[in-house]
């Protein structure tokens, strides 16, 4: 890579990882639970030296399984959604992409709401529909478009049109059915988006396709320039466009599954995230989705914290993104003139 | 270095659009493709560069047969210029003519981004590298489209009116380029143009398709005036300029047909 351009990728890239780190640790100290930076130290020497005291012994708790599992989930699911975001816009060469063009959302969204209407709460299954229903909306695009064959975007984002609508319409009539007393509040709040009651098994859960999904995007993170370019272009340059494709949907389908699996429907952070970084870095993917990975993962970090500190009864975490997303994407929107 | 044997295509059966291409190239040849508009010039190299598929026949690049659904790395490919969604550096750009043909996943390296530099400085436009390529010119942008196809040490180049957005000092340096860059490494080049005092200046051969039949030669004994009134429906008339010693023909268009 050339030096210069190298180096000052570097450095953000340094500087981002710096910057999680302390919003990590900041996300760890802020809450209605008071807790120092000393305190914090305290319980990691606790816990290392496998002594117990008992003074300690609330603090461990809020720290450990209450507060960190959250940090480290919101980060997972803003960096997921973020570099799927950034992925899926250069696939589709259109900036206004967003990891649910291809009914991702819609999918995982009537899955949980049909978890919640049949099973209790808390059970496997019902954790585990979001996932299947957000896998089976791709699969139904994949199969809408026509298959493996010569495929092109406007087919498959009209797939994905009538695939949201299909599981949009399949939530309400859940919703319809649901008992107006327990679940439809427990549907209508997991559409909202929550890190709220987050537990290590949320993240047992996402953490492995997830992590495929990120890995399998980065790797291919050059070869979406190359498709950005047309498939032509894209052809000549040496690439299947139709086959690599169809592998960045998939992986990025798993990142944004595995993510809205955990935490409900958290808009416009997968539009946004990518778009600032590209104020920074450039267009280039091969620097952005590794920046967008980073930005993504503080972004949701200070906003979930926001989420939990700011009003007594928590606000729901995609109505905040949604706040604060939208007039800061009208902001760099202005101020880059127009141009992406 | 290329062969096209009994190459057909067709998007309707019953209008066939090339039908029993046959023809051969060698090293250090460039052939000019000419003919009308919506003939099938450019059906015809997208065939080539594997872009669309012959639908009986096949073409042969540097030992590779054509059809089995895999880019060619032998081949450059210049598209005409067109601006991209994303905007990226010139430099990013000629070496995503790097990426491609590398392993599936691979990330470019130095050496890719050295190999980039020493193209746009044989063509003339290192000091854009650092360029949005959204900001260039047409013409700027053809060069970089250019450096992009040659960075991969293509054996056959291949262009699609590679002129059509420059002003003529600009089409004779690029002209120029593809001339010393074809007979420097010696490869082939094959340069879709609606210009036959360009494809005269260039080409050594020349590839004219009409409506129902092609002709494929030597450019002098193809690019005549006969041919010009029968696959163009122009008259025209040949001058004839001495430069440096050599005789170049020039065709002037009179009148339509």
């Amino acid at each position: 890579m050339d030096r210069t351009v190298r180096n000052q990728y570097l450095i953000i890239i340094t500087f981002l990882c710096i910057l999680l780190v302390l919003v990590i640790v900041g996300s760890m100290v802020f809450g209605r639970y008071k807790i120092s930076l000393v305190d914090i130290g305290n319980v990691i020497k606790n816990r290392i030296n496998g002594t117990y005291d008992d003074t300690l012994k609330i603090m461990d708790h809020v720290l450990i399984n209450v507060r960190l599992p959250r940090i480290l989930l919101a980060g997972l699911v803003g960096a997921g959604l973020s570099i799927s975001g950034a992925a899926l816009q250069g696939t589709f060469q259109n900036p206004l992409v967003s990891p649910d063009l291809l009914g991702v959302c819609a999918g995982a969204g009537f899955g949980a709401a049909l978890g919640i209407l049949l099973f209790s709460d808390d059970s496997v299954i019902s954790s585990l529909l979001p996932f299947v229903f957000g896998i089976s909306s791709i699969l139904l695009v994949f199969f809408l478009a026509g298959g493996q064959g010569r495929t092109e975007t406007l087919s498959l984002i009209l797939s994905g049109i009538i695939v949201s609508s299909i599981f949009n319409a399949l939530t309400s009539l859940v919703k319809y059915v649901a008992d107006t007393g327990d679940k439809l509040p427990a549907i209508t709040f997991w559409l909202m988006g929550s890190f709220s009651n987050t537990t290590y098994t949320h993240i047992k859960i996402s953490i492995i396709p997830a992590s495929i999904g990120i890995i399998g995007l980065l790797a291919l993170r050059w070869k979406i320039n190359l498709l950005s370019l047309g498939d032509e272009d894209a052809y000549t340059m040496g690439i299947n466009p139709n086959r690599t494709r169809w592998n960045i949907i998939f992986f990025s389908t798993l990142v944004t599954a595995a993510c809205v699996t955990v935490s409900g429907i958290i808009g416009w952070i997968g539009l946004v995230i990518p778009h600032i970084c590209r104020r920074i870095v450039g267009g280039n993917h091969g620097r952005l989705l590794p920046v967008s990975c980073l930005m993504g993962a503080i972004f949701m970090i200070l906003v979930d914290s926001i989420a939990r500190n700011l009003t007594l009864a928590e606000i729901p975490i995609g109505i905040l993104t949604a706040l604060i997303g939208a007039p800061f994407f009208a902001v760099i929107y202005r101020q880059s003139k127009g141009g992406m | 270095m290329l062969e096209v044997k009994d190459g057909t295509f067709y998007y309707n059966q019953k209008t066939p659009i090339l039908e029993n291409v046959n023809f051969k190239m060698d090293p250090g040849e460039i052939m000019a493709v000419m003919g009308r508009n919506g003939v099938g010039k450019t059906t015809l190299i997208k065939c080539i560069a594997g872009i669309l598929k012959w639908k009986s026949g096949y073409s042969i690049v540097a030992g590779q047969k054509s059809g089995n659904n895999k880019p060619i790395a032998e081949i450059g490919y210049v598209p005409q210029a067109h601006k991209s969604s994303f905007s990226y550096s010139v430099r990013d750009m000629v070496v995503f003519g790097k990426v491609g043909h590398n392993s599936y996943f691979a990330v470019p390296q130095n050496k890719d981004y050295q190999k980039a530099d020493d193209i746009l400085e044989r063509i003339g436009i290192k000091d854009l590298r650092d360029k949005p390529c959204n900001e260039l010119s047409g013409g700027q942008l053809q060069l970089v489209f250019v450096a992009r196809a040659l960075v991969n040490s293509p054996q056959l180049l291949i262009l699609d009116e590679p002129e059509a957005h420059l002003d003529f000092r600009n089409q004779l340096r690029l002209l120029k380029l593809i001339k010393n860059v074809v007979s420097e490494q010696n490869i082939s080049c094959i340069i879709n143009t609606h210009y036959p005092n360009h494809a005269i200046r260039i080409a050594n051969k020349c590839f004219l398709l009409g409506d129902n039949d092609y002709q494929e030669g030597a450019v002098q004994e193809v690019m005549i005036d006969t041919n010009i009134k029968k696959y163009f429906s122009v008259r025209s008339q040949t001058l004839y300029t001495t430069y440096e010693g050599i005789q170049i023909p020039t065709f002037v268009f009179l009148d339509e047909v």
